[in-house]
């Protein structure tokens, strides 16, 4: 019998779970898994889920029927993060700095609120600008693909609160349930109806659950007064004034990857569809499947941000409070610079394996997405044109750490600029290329490298003066 | 905010007074000096450029006389900054190097290239556009963040580093404050400090090549070394054990000497640099202000005003007063045990302190219950503000406890009334009681200089004038001569106005 106060020891049962699950051996995949899950779970899923329905279900729906199914979640997955990924950046540093001063649970609840209302909003306006410039006539599919954008928002701004407070774990719980549902209703909607837009509804309703599981999570049993939440909105959008930079960066990131697949969608080759979506399956299909092999990249990232990264913030942030001389500060300065490029450059030794890998096995993945011999080199250059995207991805996160934000809008402008300027004159130069994303990120390297490199090495200055926003009162 | 009576060409003005926290938006002191100054030279037209803190919101707590034309302020730490445009390397280094020798050594050309620097439009950004540098180019460029370290490396290299940073961040803020202000062009300027008021009158003097002068009544540098010794916002990383004997500086020492090196700038600078009595002119000498520079103007008061007073020496007690505000620099402490003492050899003597009680409620609460833990209650009397004519022809004995003062109109108002005076040995109090060096013919003792927190002294010196007349009334009468001829509000009012002539035709 244990003594009074002591729990019993585990089990074998419970030591071996621990150990295997949360210890060494699986709890840095785990931790890898919740990452990509945050990063990339709504296109692995709604890839998966479509490429599934689209087997299963062509003979009924027929192939303009798929085709309009897989473009209106395309179409809403692109539109929302650009709403949402800046919103959810906002709202994500906003609790941290909350959780920093001691308020973060009274402000958490109702800054969810506000940024998924603002998100949703904004995805919404957006849908519905794009939908009458398409000129979707079905208006129960313009309806159905509004609110798809909408949930996808809301989605994506939820991930990111999630990420913010490190609740992995019911993140990965909530998102299966949420996909889960999706996916089943779609499949038992299909055997119900062939209306596309009740296929676009069942899927939505998935989304919506997450969102309406993760809200719940956040906010708790009693929603924040009404006082709060005008509170939150006098924060918030003051907030994504002041950090407007770190907004038009989020955006310009988010455009210079799609720009290129718009400039076939809005070309002289252009595809569209019975709904009346715009695209060009030939190229987003290739770019589509290079740009998954990115993920690793992200999620690793992640997980490094959240790991060494933050320690050597937290050591260097800790000397300056222990009122530490010079000396002792610089040594944590050079440590954060050696752990930051020592990072960097093992994910990009990662990632460049996994493209090397990709390249080789590019032959396996034609015959899978059925591609053609001209697709097939596409595509081995989209992996290397995703590989130094990969690179800027990772240099723009030194500058958004080392608090350089007007210089990481720059970069991520200038990507999208030159994806914009270099897909056009590709195209019409040398035809359908993945050439025009490839030059691009590879002409935007040097810059970024050259800005990550003088924000480390002069961390400390943009720290307390060139980037500190508490010495620029009233701009 | 009063805006000046009229406005006039900057070229048309005579002389620029640089005062810093003070005048107009403090009552009393130096404040009521400089109205007193300007209201006495009606034919000059003055200019009055304000140094504060921020720029927020002041009340004006004095009124212009006719005869200022211009006013402006200057923000040290301003609320809006504009955003860095950063140097090329090549301008980088050698600003970095003019800041370390004006902080290290207080040098003065290293000062007046860092005024040319300032007024001369420089290439700056990423598209090298040539304008004029702002505080905030000057103060958040690399180039200034390179000789901070520069300087932290040579000075306290074992001190904080954040401390060090936000000292740097102050003094060099207002540094650079003073640089880029606007400045009205006038024939000389004034400065009534040294410290930053001090540096913006060299730099209008080095920009517009007209004379400064410097006008000092405390010793700024001696004030702000006092400031920050006993500064308990500033923590020391550096431990000098009991004796403080280690060569190691601290980021204390930092601020000290950095004021020091801005007062050795005004005083290279300035053309004359005047002061109350001889006692400051061995702190200015201390600092590097040249003999040769160094005059003494005393304040001056009204003499026509006490001119109608008699004394009233029948039907009261002995009284004695000491006249100030109830704040611990005052110590009034040490006069309320003295009254104790006194009152043993004189029983029915009276000690009024006579001021308002409002600066310092706590202070005024402490010195209440020291009185009534002594009995004192009906010796004592604090009797608030009050029109001290009113009293002074009731008055035997005049006493000043200060721990620090400069020129206190006090005494100088008790002597035009004749009364004599026992004072702390501060500042000007023993040229005040025992004539200047140079007082020619030499008129004799008006009183009792006494150590200060010194209650036993303070207390023999009063009863031995309150029990002797003849020492009283012959001490008053020395006071009354030595007032009347060193200290009349005509005599200095002549004397500045000798000054502002050399200054203005140079």
């Amino acid at each position: 019998m244990s003594a009074p106060g002591l729990s019993p020891p585990p089990s074998r049962l419970e030591h071996a779970l621990s150990w295997t699950a949360g210890g060494r051996v699986l709890g840095p995949v785990a931790s890898f898994l919740e990452r990509m899950m945050v990063v990339a779970g709504p296109w692995l899923i709604s890839i998966t889920a479509l490429a599934v329905i689209s087997v299963t279900f062509e003979p009924v729906l027929g192939r303009s029927g798929i085709e309009d199914l897989s473009l209106t979640v395309i179409y809403a997955l692109c539109l929302a993060p650009l709403t949402a990924g800046p919103v959810g950046a906002v709202v994500a540093r906003l609790l941290n700095e909350a959780a920093e001063a001691g308020d973060g649970e009274g402000r958490t609840a109702s800054l969810t609120l506000v940024g998924l209302v603002v998100a949703g909003f904004g995805a919404a306006v957006l849908a519905v600008l794009v939908g009458l410039a398409l000129g979707i006539a079905d208006r129960g599919l313009m309806v159905a693909f509004v609110f798809l954008t909408v949930a996808s928002a809301q989605l994506w701004v939820c991930l990111a609160i999630l990420a913010a407070l490190r609740a992995y774990g019911f993140l990965m719980a909530a998102f299966t349930a949420g996909m889960a549902l999706s996916v089943g209703a779609m499949f038992f909607t299909a055997r119900a109806t062939m209306s596309i837009d009740f296929l676009v509804w069942s899927f939505t309703a998935g989304l919506f659950f997450f969102v309406m599981l993760s809200t719940g999570r956040v906010v708790g049993r009693v929603w924040p007064e009404s006082e709060r939440v005008l509170q939150a909105c006098r924060v918030f959008f003051p907030a994504l004034v002041q950090q407007r930079f770190l907004v038009l960066g989020i955006l310009f990131a988010f455009l210079a990857v799609w720009v290129d697949k718009w400039v076939f969608w809005f070309g002289p080759d252009s595809i569209v569809s019975d709904a009346g979506f715009r695209h060009f399956g030939y190229y987003d299909s290739v770019m589509f499947a290079a740009h998954l092999s990115i993920l690793p990249t992200f999620a690793a990232m992640s997980v490094f941000h959240d790991g060494p990264l933050t320690r050597a913030v937290e050591t260097f942030r800790a000397r300056l409070h222990t009122r530490a001389n010079h000396e002792s500060v610089r040594a944590s300065v050079t440590d954060l610079g050696t752990t930051v490029w020592t990072g960097v450059i093992r994910i990009g030794f990662v990632q460049g394996i996994v493209t090397i890998a990709a390249i080789l096995l590019a032959p396996i993945v034609a015959r899978l997405l059925d591609f053609d011999i001209t697709q097939f080199f596409l595509v081995r250059i989209g992996f290397v044109a995703v590989f130094l995207h990969a690179i800027i991805y990772l240099l723009g996160a030194i500058l958004v750490m080392s608090g350089r934000i007007r210089t990481f809008c720059a970069v991520q402008g200038l990507h999208l600029a030159a994806n914009l300027f270099f897909s056009v004159s590709f195209y019409f130069t040398v035809g359908v290329s993945t050439y025009g994303f490839f030059v691009a990120s590879l002409a935007v390297i040097p810059v970024a490298f050259g800005a990550a490199h003088v924000a480390l090495s002069r961390f400390l200055y943009f720290s307390l003066v060139g980037e500190n926003e508490s010495l620029y009162i009233g701009n | 905010m009063q805006q000046p009576h009229s406005e006039i060409p900057d070229s048309e003005i005579d002389v620029c007074l640089v005062v810093e926290g003070a005048y107009p938006f403090v009552a009393g002191g130096v404040s009521s000096w400089l109205d007193w100054l300007i209201r006495n030279q009606p034919e000059l037209s003055f200019a009055v450029v304000a140094i504060v803190a921020d720029d927020g919101p002041r009340q004006q707590k004095m009124a212009f006389p006719d005869n200022v034309v211009h006013f402006s302020t200057v923000a040290l730490s301003p609320r809006r900054a504009g955003r860095s445009r950063q140097f090329p390397r090549q301008a980088a280094d050698w600003f970095g190097t003019r800041l370390e020798k004006v902080l290290a050594e207080g040098d003065r050309a290293a000062f007046a290239d860092l005024v040319a620097f300032a007024e001369t439009p420089q290439p700056r950004g990423a598209l090298r556009k040539r304008r004029q540098p702002g505080r905030s180019d000057l103060l958040d460029s690399m180039a200034s963040w390179d000789a901070m370290l520069r300087v932290y490396e040579q000075r306290a290299p074992q001190s904080s580093f954040m401390d060090f940073f936000w000292a740097w961040r102050f003094l060099l803020g207002g540094f650079f404050s003073v640089l880029t202000a606007d400045l009205p062009k006038a024939a000389c300027y004034h400065a009534i400090s040294t410290g930053f008021a001090g540096l913006l009158a060299a730099r209008a003097a080095l920009a517009h090549d007209r004379p400064a002068l410097i006008t000092e009544h405390g010793i700024y540098t001696n004030e702000r070394r006092i400031d920050l010794t006993m500064a308990d916002w500033l923590s020391d990383t550096i431990d000098k054990g009991p004796r403080g004997i280690d060569a190691r500086k601290d980021v204390r020492d930092f601020w000290i000497e950095s004021f020091e090196a801005f007062a050795r700038v005004s005083y290279a600078t300035a053309r004359r640099i005047t002061t109350l009595y001889r006692g400051n002119q061995t702190f200015q000498r201390a600092i590097g202000a040249e003999d040769e520079k160094l005059v003494v103007i005393p304040n001056g008061i009204e003499l026509g005003q006490f001119a109608g007073l008699e004394p009233v020496s029948t039907g009261r007690r002995p009284t004695v007063a000491l006249i100030g505000r109830v704040v611990p620099i005052k110590d009034i402490d040490t006069m309320i045990v003295a009254a104790a003492e006194i009152r043993r050899n004189v029983p029915d003597v009276e000690v009024l302190i006579m001021g308002p009680t409002d600066e310092d409620p706590d202070y005024f609460a402490t010195c209440q219950k020291r009185v009534q833990s002594l009995g004192l209650e009906n010796t004592v009397r604090f009797t608030g503000r009050v029109n001290i004519f009113d009293y002074l022809p009731r008055i035997d004995v005049l006493t000043l406890t200060s721990i620090s003062e400069a020129q206190p109109l006090v005494l100088l108002e008790g002597g035009a009334a004749g009364i004599p005076c026992v004072a702390t040995d501060v500042g000007s109090c023993r040229e005040i009681i025992e004539g200047a060096p140079d007082e020619a013919p030499k008129l004799g003792t008006a009183g009792f200089v006494v150590p200060p927190m010194s209650p036993q002294a303070m207390s023999e010196a009063v009863v031995e004038l309150l029990m002797d007349d003849a020492l009283r009334r012959a001490c008053g009468a020395v006071l009354k001569r030595r007032v009347e001829s060193r200290f009349s509000s005509g005599a200095s009012s002549r004397r500045y106005a000798d000054l502002y002539r050399e200054a203005m035709a140079a």
